[in-house]
């Protein structure tokens, strides 16, 4: 479903439990509840980290990205089921691979799929991209796993606790 | 049990989502949970996708219990009970 309606984008964004300065998703285009989403990023250039990212050569973060394509995984998570949302989902691995810097002003597209539910965890396929005369221009792809719990509380437990995350 | 090509596939996936050095000895008994690898819940669902791709199966929820991940060996033989999707 496109959302365009405002209220309805306010709504849905306001499953997320992520507020201003740190939600990283503008729009949504698409959203299929449980499977998948679309949305976009609009970066100003006037956000408060350029003033740091870096001082005369403002790049988007690429740990940003990830965070954006992170909270649009959580919105097709958390608009699934009824139970599902105001559900405290949290990151529990990225692996997603920057391909190209970014400077603002820009629009990222920000796109995830359900790639597999188990337990308390979800694995997406993300992507990020921008548009560009030729088409879409890939970004950022990767995989990312969000958590109703922190990983090692489920079932699935498997001996010593790691918490630790694994880059790609 | 399984087959000497289906141990050989499991052992790839298990080196590969492990982020294992390839020339890491993977023996048919390893212990996959508990063992010196002590796969967590993250590493049981990238294990478990990249089976679901290598071998066109789908791994339902309540269809695999933790035996199934108890060595490289009992994994395998889990994966040959699976029908193909494309069948």
């Amino acid at each position: 479903m496109s959302v365009q309606n405002p209220a309805d984008l306010a709504r849905l964004l306001g499953t997320l439990p992520h507020r201003p300065p740190f939600r990283f998703v503008s729009s949504l285009d698409a959203l299929e509840p449980g499977k998948s989403t679309r949305g976009v990023w609009h970066i100003l250039g006037d956000e408060d980290f350029f003033r740091g990212h870096f001082p005369d050569a403002p790049l988007v973060p690429g740990v940003l990205i990830a965070e954006a394509l992170a909270q649009v995984s959580g919105l097709a998570w958390l608009s699934g089921t009824k139970e599902a949302i105001g559900m405290p989902a949290r990151l529990a691995q990225v692996n997603v691979k920057i391909l190209t810097g970014i400077t603002p002003p820009a629009s990222i597209t920000l796109e995830s799929t359900l790639a597999k539910e188990m337990g308390s965890l979800a694995m997406f396929d993300v992507r990020a991209s921008i548009a560009q005369e030729t088409g879409q221009m890939t970004i950022a792809t990767g995989l990312i796993v969000l958590t109703k719990a922190m990983p090692d509380e489920g079932e699935f437990h498997g001996g010593t606790p790691k918490h630790q995350l694994k880059p790609g | 049990m399984p087959s000497h090509e289906t141990l050989e596939r499991v052992k790839r996936i298990v080196r590969e989502s492990m982020k294992l050095d390839p020339a890491t000895p993977i023996e048919d008994a390893m212990q996959l949970m508990g063992g010196e690898y002590d796969m967590d819940s993250l590493d049981v669902l990238l294990v478990v996708t990249n089976i679901e791709k290598e071998f066109r199966v789908r791994i339902r929820e309540g269809t695999m219990d933790k035996s199934a991940f108890a060595t490289v060996l009992t994994l395998s033989t889990f994966v040959e009970t699976l029908p193909r999707e494309d069948q």
